[in-house]
């Protein structure tokens, strides 16, 4: 892997993707990065972004002018307090579906209360104070772009905006939410988190000519096209030359209509595994599915993970693997997909496989 | 004073001293590693002059055998005379109940790794099904997406000194939500919620 | 073990008032062993843990180191229902266990700890029997840790680890015990690897 970062006329999408979790790093150009979600890297336990933004020699502080937090699920928060600390002149970007007082009552309840596992609130308790006192916060709201540069000189400036979540997604999610805060006399356990994503903040990024889809986790609900309210609702955005598919793969995440009016033909798919169910995704069928629309597939790591099997030999493994069936590592490497072109049109994308990323 | 044959050279033999002619390098050598001699009146060592007479002032002084300074081997320890032995600690959070299949996934932090000096949240290692049958009868309504339970592997040992191997889950019976605990997130809250505007 | 030193009623302290707030599952509490339950103390056994509460002093101790978290959190979850009694000390206490394979390595480990030189003067043949040394805290609470190791029989000995709190006036037990059982357990094992070098 090349440690020179992208030219100032190049863009870069890496990629980040451990056994469950992921984060973007993207150079829209000129020296300015943006930072979506956060992810640790295994050796350093450090954010995955930051430790690739040091190794390519670019300094995170002044570099990095956004960072979107997408949801606040613990494979796509973990870090991303310490990514909001380190980047300090970034204006930072949540979920419009969490600006309600359920969530804030939520997070506050497992951060003021110590001994709990609170499955990302509390990070994201700890980044919203963090933008709250720098006044550096903004809303993802649908079709308002977060972050606009004026083309200048040979730079065809950039402009980033959010597809998602809708006024209706954020009117369920606050009742869902409320649902979640705890009852008075009943067992504390770990924050459960809701079944499906549908306040996840989808991105629409465009660099001159150049047009890039980042689908984050955003998932259809019971009832709810989510993805097809997106197609029809945001201004007919189309032509993205690369697609970070949503939600691991995953068949709820998938949309016909997102790959054929909002996506070229052929277009790069990027996708981050997510190792934490009984049936890992993608599954075989959201893979050929996706092939179905382009053959230029990547993953950050491929299932199933032939890593972290324990060997049947001893009293205690046997004992071990007859009580805990499936029994396996949460694999910590790092895999990193990296796509760099030239910002003018015309410009292939060079792809790379790190790590354990690899094209399928 | 010099160093040929002028010294006694004391040596305990059971109750007994017994003197032998020998240079001041022995005589030092002997008292620093065989024998410890102290005034019996005083309890202070005898200066130079006074040991080169000591055959001669025995009742004066308390003549001992110096205590050894035996080499320590830790290999010789042997383990914990306890009859359980954790082998594999885990805290484990429950990710999901299938109920009609009778088991349930988690998460698991290995315990015996865990930094318990460190601040932040220690990260999830390992993943599971697990048959709810695994669960004592009276821990299974614990069975929800959220809670938290141990899992402990251990080797017992019986009286009869035969080793057996146990698998525990005991499930977290934490306090439960109180008012005062959920009233006062409320109120932490408000000021949030006014530098958001709502 | 966890001592607590406070202003306690013997008599709440039954298996089936924790059953009833359901800090113990109802057949354990059916199940376990009442040696007297008294308005000046109550004594219980669990299969895995047991309970001496007397007027002043409560001690809840376990043989299984695989339930140590379930009864810190069994001693939290009490103390969040029971939040007024005045406690004023805690102590956690770990014991270790060790045996020697031959009186030679036992006698050396014991020189190693109390070196017989100073001694060797006073007495005849001098052998460590029982050591207590104090050390203050690193961290901010009020209090110290105590380290006793003493000979239980031949070529036997015992360590006690004692991480002992003076409770602040606005700190719970609860509070306290959540934040510092488990750091406790690992510092306990920590001292005690120190103590036994390789």
């Amino acid at each position: 892997m090349s440690t020179n970062g992208p030219g100032v006329g190049e863009v870069e999408i890496s990629l980040f993707g451990p056994g469950y979790g992921e984060s973007l790093a993207i150079h829209l150009g000129d020296g300015d990065w943006m930072i979506v979600d956060s992810c640790l890297d295994a050796a350093t336990q450090e954010p995955s972004a930051l430790v690739y933004l040091r190794s390519i020699g670019v300094n995170p502080k002044t570099a990095v002018k956004l960072i979107v937090a997408t949801h606040w699920h613990d494979d796509h928060i973990r870090g991303l307090d310490t990514i909001c600390a380190d980047c300090s002149d970034a204006t930072l970007v949540i979920s419009n579906a969490l600006r309600v007082r359920e969530f804030l009552t939520l997070s506050t309840v497992y951060a003021e209360n110590s001994g709990m596992v609170s499955g990302g609130t509390d990070t994201i308790y700890k980044v919203i104070k963090l933008g709250l006192k720098s006044g550096k916060v903004l809303l993802a709201l649908i079709n308002k772009p977060m972050q606009i540069k004026a083309s200048l000189g040979s730079h065809p400036g950039y402009s980033v905006t959010a597809l998602s979540p809708s006024d209706h997604c954020c009117i369920r999610a606050q009742a869902a939410l409320g649902a979640l805060i705890p009852k008075i006399n009943k067992q504390k356990t770990r924050l459960r988190q809701p079944d499906h994503n549908e306040t996840s903040v989808a991105l629409w990024i465009e660099l001159g000519p150049r047009k890039i889809l980042l689908g984050a986790d955003l998932e259809n609900g019971a009832g709810h096209p989510e993805w097809s309210f997106i197609v029809t609702n945001t201004g007919g955005k189309n032509g993205a030359e690369v697609f970070k598919i949503p939600h691991h793969g995953s068949s709820n995440g998938y949309n016909v209509d997102v790959w054929h009016h909002m996506v070229i033909p052929n277009a790069h798919a990027l996708i981050t595994p997510y190792s934490k169910l009984v049936k890992p995704l993608p599954t075989p069928q959201n893979v050929e599915t996706i092939k179905t629309h382009t053959d230029k597939v990547s993953i950050t790591r491929i299932l199933p993970f032939k890593i972290g099997r324990v060997p049947k030999r001893g009293a205690k493994n046997k004992v071990l693997l007859k009580v805990a069936k499936n029994f396996r590592k949460v694999p910590l490497s790092e895999g990193q997909i990296r796509l760099r072109s030239n910002l003018s049109a015309s410009s292939v994308w060079l792809v790379e496989h790190i790590g354990t990323a690899s094209a399928l | 004073m010099n160093n040929t044959l002028d010294y006694f050279v004391p040596k305990v033999e059971g109750k007994r001293v017994t003197f032998s002619r020998g240079t001041r390098d022995t005589f030092n050598s002997q008292v620093s590693n065989e024998v410890a001699i102290v005034n019996a009146a005083t309890l202070e060592e005898p200066t130079e002059r006074e040991s080169f007479q000591l055959h001669k002032n025995l009742s004066t002084y308390r003549v001992n055998r110096a205590p050894k300074v035996p080499v320590f081997d830790r290999a010789s320890i042997q383990a914990p005379t306890s009859t359980s032995k954790i082998i594999s600690f885990w805290e484990g959070y429950v990710n999901a109940v299938y109920q009609d299949q009778g088991y349930f996934s988690a998460t698991l932090i290995d315990l015996k790794q865990a930094d318990f000096n460190s601040e932040s949240e220690r990260e999830p290692d390992h993943q599971a099904e697990f048959d709810i049958a695994e669960v004592s009868e009276f821990d299974r309504d614990l069975i929800v997406p959220g809670a938290v339970f141990y899992w402990s592997i251990t080797y017992i040992t019986s009286v009869s000194r035969q080793i057996n191997t146990n698998s525990d889950i005991r499930f977290r019976r934490l306090p439960l939500w109180t008012k005062f605990e959920l009233d006062a997130a409320h109120a932490s809250s408000e000021s949030l919620a006014k530098l958001f505007g709502i | 073990m966890v001592v607590l030193v406070g202003k306690f009623n013997p008599q709440i302290f039954q298996p089936s008032w924790f059953a009833r707030h359901n800090l113990i599952p109802g057949p354990e509490a059916d199940a376990a062993q009442l040696t007297v339950v008294h308005p000046e103390i109550s004594d219980f056994s669990l299969d895995w843990c047991h309970l001496n509460v007397s007027p002043e002093r409560l001690t809840l101790d376990s043989q299984r180191p695989e339930r140590y978290p379930p009864l810190f959190d069994l001693l939290i979850s009490t103390f969040n229902l029971l939040s007024h009694t005045p406690i004023t000390q805690v102590g956690l206490n770990k014991v270790y266990e060790f045996k020697f394979s031959n009186m030679k390595e036992w006698h050396a480990y014991g020189h190693k700890l109390a070196p017989k030189e100073p001694w060797a003067k006073a007495l005849t043949d001098p052998g460590m029997a029982a050591l207590q040394m104090r050390g203050s805290r690193t961290d901010d609470k009020k209090g110290f840790i105590t380290v006793d190791i003493r000979t239980t029989a031949t070529q036997q000995m015992r360590i006690n680890v004692n991480d002992h709190f003076e409770l602040g006036e606005s700190e719970t037990i609860s509070e306290l015990l959540e934040k510092n059982s488990k750091r406790t357990i690992e510092q306990s094992d920590r001292i005690v690897k120190e103590l036994l070098p390789s």
